[in-house]
């Protein structure tokens, strides 16, 4: 059942920040790879924080600021590139945050991590298992309701007017820079969030859990469930936190194992690339560019 | 203030040139536009009449010469910021955002920037405001594509899309219209409702400059020709001069 409980969890946290990170793709446009730097800089915060003895809400609540302080002032000479370029600057972003954090070993006390970091206590209640999940899958209903909401704000609608035609919405007098900052300044800050919750929770953070590697993973999440769905990168968050552990179940010889759970995983990956290359939940392109 | 108050034209463009890659496009352009008139931009097909649409809405930018808008120099500002000060185009290519149904199109046209501040829309969420979008037709033209507007923009006709971008344009709210080739294409009936709608903004005072391959549609709209031969303004003046200037002729059907 604690496992039960622990995938949930995990599972409950990667779907926050693949939502966040669905709100740059799909509805912004700007793919990114640095979702590692957002969920370091919160998990990192409120871990030290809480440490020094600051309040976890306080906490918190720095670490989302940084991330998404940090994350306007890589995003503002950002802003003037797309696509692959954008892709690039932020994985550089991505591997140099992972050389700091692996370095500063003052503070972030390099690869050996930060242990010990107390779990978030409501009235002298210390939030474990059930109640964790409960505050996890709270925050993403949360999240995911203020996320569509926000779609269809006029907000929403200038950032994916900017994702359809830039040229087209500044004909408009759509103000692409400053609707893409938004976007990814809240990205951030809800990344920072996950990250916080994920290091009361596990108690124990390194570098290699905000890697490029993570990074990646919550880029697949977005993808196989669809970006600009909402629902479909929570879907991608979930299956691919449980299909690694559910792989694990099968009944493999002994020594290829591991091997052919790794085949197995990539070839899953592989198959709903061409079969739904839009993702789980996303919409076929044919709906999407009907006749006429 | 002095006594002698000048009203500035709606736009005004001076020595305007411009050059891709050492071939000059526009050498030299300027004219004043005054608000509540209607000038078509004739000229074969490379003398440069899209470029200079794309300088004056800041899709390009100029290598040297000033734009104004009702006296304020918008030479280098950004595009977003001239249809912001009032100044719209449509497309020669009809483009629509492929996501935006025709309602949402309109609306996010219609909707000024203070709204659409992610500040505002989060206030306005968390406060259980919803804005949905409204098409709200007020020229006869536009009431082509109320029965669609539940419809994805991408789905709809060629014809239809630049009714679309038309509308929005007109939701937005400018001063100051450059239309490229907007009737090119356009069914008869349609083509008379956009001249009326044309009609009725310069009416408004709206300055309207549109460029147009239809010399019947110039006759019938603009009272006023620029006509571009290679990049200059090779001809400027009331309409049946311009037209029936015979070097005017001679380039612009002679080959």
């Amino acid at each position: 059942m604690d496992y039960v409980i622990h995938i949930l969890t995990t599972a409950g946290i990667f779907a926050i920040l693949a939502l966040s990170l669905d709100l740059l793709v799909g509805f912004g446009g700007m793919i990114s790879l640095a979702s590692g730097v957002f969920f370091g800089i919160g998990a990192y915060s409120s871990a030290l924080l809480v440490k020094a003895g600051w309040p976890v809400a306080g906490a918190m609540l720095a670490g989302i600021g940084l991330s998404t302080l940090l994350s306007l002032v890589i995003a503002l000479p950002a802003m003037r590139i797309r696509g692959v370029y954008l892709l690039i600057v932020t994985i550089s972003v991505q591997m140099i945050f992972t050389t700091i954090m692996q370095n500063w070993r003052s503070v972030t006390g390099g690869d050996a991590g930060v242990p010990n970091i107390p779990p978030i206590t409501l009235f002298d209640l210390k939030l474990r298992g059930v109640a964790f999940v409960a505050l996890v899958a709270a925050s993403c209903a949360l999240l995911w309701w203020l996320l569509r909401r926000m779609t269809d704000s006029p907000f929403g609608r200038v950032l994916r007017a900017i994702r359809d035609d830039e040229a087209g919405a500044a004909s408009l007098g759509k103000d692409a820079t400053a609707a893409k900052l938004a976007a990814f300044g809240l990205s951030a800050g809800v990344a920072a969030y996950a990250g916080s919750l994920y290091a009361h929770y596990n108690s124990y953070i390194d570098p290699l859990s905000f890697n490029i590697g993570l990074s990646i993973l919550v880029l697949l999440m977005v993808m196989l469930g669809g970006a600009g769905t909402l629902y479909g990168p929570m879907v991608g968050a979930v299956v691919l936190t449980i299909l690694p552990e559910a792989l694990k179940f099968l009944p493999l010889p002994p020594g290829i194992a591991p091997a052919l759970r790794q085949f197995a995983y990539g070839a899953l990956l592989v198959a709903v690339v061409f079969i739904r290359p839009q993702g789980l939940l996303g919409k076929a392109p044919s709906q999407r560019h009907a006749h006429r | 203030m002095t006594a002698m108050h000048h009203r500035e034209p709606a736009l005004s463009v001076r020595n305007i040139r411009k050059s891709f890659s050492g071939i000059r496009v526009l050498e030299n352009v300027s004219f004043d536009i005054e608000a509540g008139t209607i000038t078509a931009l004739v000229g074969s097909n490379g003398a440069g009449k899209s470029t200079l649409v794309n300088l004056l809405t800041g899709v390009l930018a100029p290598d040297d010469g000033e734009i104004r808008l009702a006296g304020a120099d918008v030479s280098h500002m950004a595009a977003f910021r001239r249809a912001r000060a009032g100044l719209l185009r449509t497309f020669q290519h009809p483009r629509v955002f492929g996501s935006f149904t025709v309602a949402e199109s309109v609306a996010l046209a219609r909707t000024p920037p203070a709204v659409e501040g992610f500040g505002t829309s989060l206030m306005s969420i968390l406060k259980r405001r919803s804005s949905p979008p409204c098409f709200g037709a007020s020229y006869p033209v536009e009431e082509r594509l109320l029965p669609l507007i539940g419809m994805p923009a991408v789905q709809l006709s060629y014809g239809e899309k630049k009714l679309l971008m038309l509308s929005q344009v007109l939701a937005a709210q400018g001063s100051v219209l450059c239309l490229d080739e907007l009737c090119a294409g356009l069914e008869p009936p349609v083509v008379d409702q956009v001249r009326t709608c044309i009609l009725g903004l310069a009416t408004e005072g709206k300055a309207v400059l549109f460029v147009e391959h239809n010399l019947a549609l110039v006759r019938s709209l603009a009272t006023r020709v620029i006509f571009l031969h290679q990049g200059r303004v090779f001809r400027d003046g009331p309409v049946d001069e311009v037209l029936t200037d015979p070097h005017v002729v001679s380039l612009y059907l002679g080959e």
